[in-house]
């Protein structure tokens, strides 16, 4: 205790003799909105260059003692920027919206942010009120088409989504391609579990390191309105101080904080309906000779009426199934306030939404409690919580080996043949196929459900302060923990378990899940004449335990579903384990307003490494230039930056072991097909980015302009091993990739040039384009992903982009002929946001050019002679023979209205005599058109997409939907 | 109160840093599997056991559909209707690869027993045998283009001919013998019920001579096959037909199950008899009304037609069998043939066929006893995956019916290739 009063005396006494040296003056005044006048809370109050200042207070008054002549400079987040040249006296501020948001913060480090207009990287971030123009299911869905270089793809329409987002390109061929998300400072978890459903339709089996059934991600429990704002770190030179798991980019997301003042409330309802957006077709049987050519007598005879002639019937099975109109429901409630010392936010989400197929459907069920407070002048704890109930029924969708999904079993259903329900409520017994999908939509579960508890606890300490220089302590600890329950249920009366020895099947599966962070920084920043010094270093600790056991019964007792009321059971156990430990330090420097530099270091040890002694280095230097007002540009920023990041092998790469097989009741081993690597190590991503943003004619239109190159080597590779040695393939660090990328975004603020008679309109585009290549390659050729190579595969060779689509088609010297390319040739999106008095509209387009996928679900049809276009080219089933692949695929060019909103807001005069302000009616679309000539059921699909390569494979998943709501939203 | 929260702020930095610096070790052990030195011959012993029947359904469904025992009815996989039929058969799809590799990993635990220091003369008797038997499965596929005899995964190594492959396979039975007679009364391992009446060293020794038949016959090692089965007399000649080796099934955790079993009577099938069974039988041969259940409906996909369900399982846990003794009395007829007693030949057939209620054979000489004892062995050994084999031995494989052709294929297929990633490039 004597020594700690010790050091705090050694801290204060600089800083008292410091306050009574001065002569200060005061200077106080009030800091408001310059549109509205109400008062700003919170607003920083400072003398340039210096530590100096302080807050506003819930009124928006702030008093600033200032020592001779001095500049004030006035901050808040959302406006611009403002100086005050002033002794002391009064100074009122009224601040205007930053519409440019130069002067928004971005994240440069684990614990730094720089004003945007000083950034050196690209910076892609949106704010929360974008993502909520229409209701998402998910997180991730929300981000489709909001940033250049983000391509997000909806794997399936399944409710609870499955969504895969990638971030400029590809940056590995077996690993992960998620981004890392962090909220509030914490890494969160975003894995996809596998449902059970692969199982039953054994399209691969429990544990499967290819898990299809399009799982969902747990990011999507995020409710989107409790975001802030998003950020993206798009590539290795902005992510690089995240290290070994930041090769796919970093997702920061920060939730609403609590201000200060009078407790705001707001409350929105919403409610709509969601449809089919598209179909794939079939074909139409004219006649009976038509129908007994195909199918045979038996079959066509199925189309006659009850006096022996062709009926002519017409069945549209999609419609029938996919038809549904899912009713859509979703309710938030939010709250802030508190006082100077404590502040808090209070988010609530109810969210009802049906699905378009029977029986399936989403409800999610989030609270939100987000406390700062201020201990001392200090000293601050900032804790964030968050509790989330998601439950999604998903019904069974996607690649199938028992003609069980829907997709499949409609593909073999001609439209003549009746499996309606009968009028007793029973299903006629399907003739061609094993199942009738009308009666497994009806009786068939699959329900995930998951409760989730999210924590983060900010500490901040000032150790020191004075004048020139700041020193804080800054300690964040997060835990993540989420319960995932799947079920999957099939009756043992459906058609497609009744003739079975052990009719139905129920699986159940449980996924316990803990992720916890702790990183400890210190923060140090100096300003001197003209020169800021900002210099962090730090602490990371993570783990990741991951446990899932999954129950597959069969021969279930009638009526009952639980698992133990069954003639045989299999159980799967199976564990991921993480544990990583980074430290890094980074240096910041600002000359002037102008030059911006940062170099910084992050090393990074885990228990995914072979050799977990051995620390992975990754730098980082960048560097930006203002250089204000050049010919045409008024404000030209040129930027550069270089970085490395990693990416982790998977946790089990490391270890060679035996797997268990028995018989009889006798405990046996074999070996695993799988030979681990003791020398695995993470990927290596090193990028160097180019840039140049600017403005002109007064802000009419802003550019940012963006090049990189990513170079990527120490590639994890599945490597295929001979099978006559007991393994079929092995881990090794073997090779390299490069990509390339453009990135454009364009700002269009007319309004800002010209008077549009009260009309406020801006327009924000973003193109980009990327390419990547196998640049070396240290073992054989090879194929990867889809199911075989006539059904289309993906390419893995030197000189070949990574995603390159082949087939059973060779050149004259027996090479693959590159078929399509998942990737597509440029992504474009639009957001267009005009308010006109009380009215505002915002719509979102996004178009994908090029791209290509396999459509098996084409195939699928053909084999059912179902086809819409089955007359003309049924021959394409040829590839079965040895024929050509090609006519399978397919481009998947696409341009689509992610989503709309129109609002009218009441007349303040209206409804402030019930206490209500900021009252509004509008009504959203989501996903609402959608072009293409793709003729499966979606051109974004996805049956592996979670894979990094093999992903764009349609077999028939889970339709879109398109959604309509009617919102209300009020204040009070 | 300020000074506890002071005093609190100050140690809380502190007590983090201790946390983060006492954490655990990075470098633990797998969570979820033992390591390869856990491994006991017993459990070896089971592993091999078990996984003869990983890759079984794969093994079994193309040697039926190549030997137009059946079709396997698969409308989520064309490939069974397509390319078992027109081939070529791809060296880097399932059909070829999956078999050779589950074969491949039962033969690893039969050479880890083989060099373990642990093993005694009944653990090498038994490893030898079960790797000569999945070499036996190997050659069924892939016949003339061989095996891999190496182990180690080393493809620069060339892979073996057939020749060398039945030479390996000969030489692994007889080392296997000489073994288990050194093995004293019992084996220091347990064996499933599938080997019941096989599993002391002694018993054991049957299998193996039983598969030495097997394999002299194949190559027409007529004296040899005598001697293997005139050793295994007893077994052959006991009276009870389907006395034998087993692959048993369970419900049990990590167990397998019968992948060819289903009802006959559901409403769509997979695994359909060839229509020639029927049009091919002998007149009132219950050794098709007993194995197979002629629908009223026909079961049409690919363009492939059948009405014959086959009802050989009863249950998905229905064991199946790997020799069976009406197996040996077939090659002793085989080797009457070839030794030219084609009366020694005849009485065995007929004893089986008016057992089946079909007539007997008169007059079985040089120029019908083959045609009769693979008509024999068709019907005898439905569905055990021999006719493919059979007919290759007797080189009649162009009398399969052909069901379809490809330009490029104008005969049906008889072998299968070496998986892709068995050679260089």
């Amino acid at each position: 205790m004597i020594k700690s009063q010790f050091i705090r005396s050694m801290i204060l006494t600089p800083l008292m003799v410091f306050a009574t040296v001065l002569h200060a003056q005061a200077l106080s005044g009030k800091v408001t909105d310059s549109e509205t006048g109400e008062p700003l809370a919170g607003a920083q109050v400072f003398v340039k260059g210096t530590f100096v200042g302080t807050t506003t207070d819930v009124n928006g008054s702030y008093s600033l003692d200032v020592d001779g002549n001095v500049t004030v400079v006035v901050a808040y987040i959302g406006y611009k920027t403002q100086e005050l040249a002033t002794s002391g006296g009064s100074g009122n501020f009224a601040m205007e919206s930053d519409v440019l948001r130069q002067d928004e913060v971005v994240v440069t480090g684990l614990v730094s942010t720089v004003k945007r207009r000083n950034a050196a990287n690209a910076v892609a971030s949106v704010s929360g009120d974008d993502l909520v123009n229409a209701p998402t299911q998910t997180l991730d869905q929300a981000l489709s088409g909001q940033f250049a270089g983000v391509n997000i793809r909806r794997n399936t329409g399944a409710p609870g989504g499955g969504t895969n987002v990638n971030l400029r390109g590809q940056s590995t061929l077996t690993g992960s391609t998620q981004p890392l998300y962090v909220i509030d400072g914490v890494i969160v978890n975003n894995d996809a579990n596998q449902s059970g459903i692969d199982v039953v339709t054994a399209a691969t089996g429990a544990g499967s390191s290819r898990p299809q059934g399009q799982p969902t991600n747990r990011i999507g429990d995020i409710n989107p309105n409790d975001v802030e704002s998003i950020e993206v770190l798009k590539g290795a030179s902005a992510a690089a101080i995240y290290g070994a798991k930041a090769s796919n980019g970093v997702v920061i997301i920060n939730t609403k904080r609590g201000k200060g003042g009078a407790t705001k409330f707001n409350f929105s309802s919403k409610t709509g309906s969601s449809s089919l957006l598209r179909k794939m077709g079939h074909r139409v049987f004219e006649t009976y000779a038509e129908a007994e050519e195909q199918y045979g007598a038996d079959i066509a005879a199925l189309g006659n009426d009850a006096s022996g002639n062709w009926a002519g019937n017409d069945f549209d099975y999609e419609e029938i199934l996919y038809g549904e109109t899912g009713q859509l429901t979703e309710h938030t409630l939010s709250a802030i306030g508190g006082d100077e010392e404590t502040q808090f936010y209070l988010g609530g989400q109810f969210m009802d939404e049906g699905g378009i197929i029977k029986n399936t459907g989403y409800k999610k069920m989030s609270g939100r409690l987000n406390v700062d407070h201020r201990l001392s002048d200090k000293a601050k704890v900032s804790v964030s919580t968050n509790l989330v109930r998601s439950e999604a029924d998903r019904g069974v969708t996607g690649n199938d080996n028992t003609n069980m999904t829907y997709g499949f079993s409609i593909g073999f259903t001609p439209s003549f043949i009746d499996i309606r329900q009968n009028d007793d409520g029973s299903f006629p017994t399907h003739p061609l196929n094993p199942s009738n999908p009308l009666e497994t939509a009806e009786y068939f579960v699959n329900n995930e459900l998951t409760h989730r508890a999210l924590s983060a606890l900010r500490f901040d300490y000032n150790l020191l302060r004075t004048e020139t220089m700041n020193f804080d302590f800054l300690a964040v600890a997060g835990a993540d923990f989420y319960n995932q329950e799947n079920e999957v249920f099939i009756p043992p009366f459906l058609q497609i378990e009744r003739s079975k020895d052990e009719a139905g099947q129920s699986v159940m599966t449980t996924t316990d899940n803990l992720n916890t962070n702790l990183s400890l920084n210190l923060v140090h920043k100096m300003k001197m004449s003209g020169l800021n010094l900002n210099t962090t270093a730090g602490l990371q600790y993570e783990t990741y335990d991951w446990n899932s056991v999954f129950v597959h019964s069969k021969g279930m007792i009638p009526t009952q579903t639980n698992v133990d009321k069954a003639s045989s059971q299999a159980v799967y156990h199976d564990r991921k384990m993480r544990q990583d430990r980074g430290i890094f330090f980074q240096e910041e420097v600002t000359v002037g307003e102008n030059l911006y530099a940062a170099f910084s270091m992050r090393g990074d040890v885990s228990s995914t490494m072979g050799d977990t002694e051995a620390r992975e280095w990754y730098p980082k230097a960048a560097v930006s230039y203002q250089l204000g007002e050049v010919s045409v540009f008024d404000n030209l920023k040129l930027r550069g930056a270089y970085g490395q990041t990693g990416n982790m092998p998977q946790t089990k790469a490391k270890y060679t072991t035996l797997s268990s097989s028995n018989i009889g009741g006798i405990n046996g081993l074999v070996p695993s097909s799988t030979l681990g690597n003791p020398d695995i190590k993470p990927e290596r991503t090193t990028e160097l980015e180019f840039g140049a943003d600017f403005s002109v004619m007064g802000g009419l239109a802003t550019v940012e302009a963006t090049l990189y190159q990513q170079s990527i080597e120490d590639l994890i590779l599945l490597v295929d091993e001979a099978p006559s040695s007991g393994a079929s393939n092995s881990w090794q660090n073997g090779g390299e990739m490069e990509t390339n990328g453009l990135e454009l975004a364009l700002g269009l603020n007319p309004t800002n040039l010209i008077d549009l008679g009260g009309l406020d309109w801006n327009m924000h585009m973003t193109y980009y384009t990327n390419e990547s290549e196998v640049t070396k390659l240290t073992v054989d050729p090879y194929n990867y992903g889809g199911f075989a190579t006539f059904l289309g595969t993906y390419r893995i060779e030197e000189g070949w982009s990574p995603t390159a689509i082949v087939g059973a088609d060779y050149d004259a010297n027996g090479n693959h002929i590159e078929l399509g390319n998942e990737n597509p040739d440029f992504r474009l999106s639009l957001r267009n946001s005009l308010s006109f008095g009380p009215l505002s509209l915002s719509f979102l387009i996004d178009h994908k050019e090029g791209g290509h996928a396999i459509n098996l679900a084409n195939l699928i049809y053909d084999l059912g002679a179902t086809t819409a276009d089955y007359e003309e080219n049924g021959s394409r089933t040829a590839v079965l023979g040895g024929g050509s692949t090609a006519p399978y695929v397919e481009s998947t060019t696409y341009t689509a209205l992610r989503d709309l909103s129109l609002t009218y807001s009441l007349p303040a005069g209206l409804t402030e005599g019930y206490g209500l302000n900021n009252v509004q009616l509008g009504l959203a679309l989501r996903n609402w058109w959608m072009a293409s000539d793709y003729t499966g059921l979606s051109p974004e699909v996805s049956q592996f997409g979670n894979e990094a390569v093999g992903g764009s494979v349609d077999t028939n998943p889970f339709p879109l939907s398109k959604s309509m709501y009617l919102t209300l939203s009020m204040g009070f | 109160m300020k000074t506890i929260k002071n005093t609190m702020m100050k140690i809380l930095p502190v007590v983090l840093v201790l946390f983060w610096t006492g954490c655990e070790d990075l470098d633990f052990p797998d969570p979820n599997n033992p390591t390869s030195d856990t491994a006991t011959i017993q459990s070896l012993v089971t592993g091999a056991e078990a996984q003869l029947r990983s890759g079984f359904g794969v093994w079994i469904r193309d040697l039926l559909v190549v030997g137009r025992e059946a079709y396997y009815l698969e409308p989520a996989d064309p490939r069974y209707t397509g390319e078992l039929l027109h081939g070529p058969v791809d060296p880097g799809g399932f059909l070829c690869y999956t078999p050779w590799a589950a074969n491949y990993k039962a033969m690893k635990n039969c050479q880890t027993i083989l060099s373990s220091a642990d093993a005694d003369a009944g653990a090498k008797g038994f490893a030898q045998t079960l790797n000569a038997y999945c070499l036996m499965r190997v050659l069924a596929m892939t016949d003339e283009n061989g095996a891999r005899l190496n182990y180690d995964g080393d493809i620069t190594v060339a892979v073996s001919s057939k020749a060398d492959v039945l030479a390996e396979i000969e030489s692994l039975l007889n080392a296997g013998k000489d073994n288990l007679s050194a093995a004293g009364d019992a084996f220091s391992f347990s064996l499933s019920s599938g080997f019941d009446g096989f599993n002391t060293p002694a018993t054991f020794t049957h299998f193996n001579r039983g598969l030495m038949a097997r394999v002299s016959v194949l190559q027409d090692k007529w004296s040899q096959a005598q001697e293997a089965l005139t050793s295994v007399d007893a077994w052959m000649n006991g009276g009870d037909h389907d006395a034998g080796v087993y692959h048993v099934f369970s419900s049990g955790a990590n167990d397998g199950d019968n992948q060819m079993f289903e009802d006959p009577t559901a409403a769509t099938l997979k695994l359909m008899v060839h229509p020639s069974f029927l049009t091919d039988a002998h007149e009132g041969d219950s050794r098709v009304s007993s194995n197979v259940l002629v629908r009223e409906d026909t079961i049409r996909y690919d363009g492939l037609e059948s009405y014959l369900a086959p009802t050989l399982y009863n249950s998905s846990y229905d064991p199946v069998p790997m020799m069976r003794a009406v197996e040996l009395q077939l090659l002793q007829a085989e080797v009457h043939i070839g030794n030219g007693d084609y009366a020694g030949a005849e009485s065995i057939m007929n004893a089986l066929r008016s057992a089946a209620g079909a007539a007997e054979y008169t007059g079985t000489d040089a120029s019908n006893a083959v045609d009769r004892v693979l008509h024999e062995k068709r019907y005898s050994l439905f569905l055990e995956g021999h006719r493919l084999s059979d007919m290759r031995h007797y080189g009649k494989t162009s009398e399969l019916p052909l069901d379809r052709t490809d330009t490029d294929n104008p005969d049906t297929i008889v072998t299968f290739p070496i998986p892709e990633t068995e050679t260089p490039g």
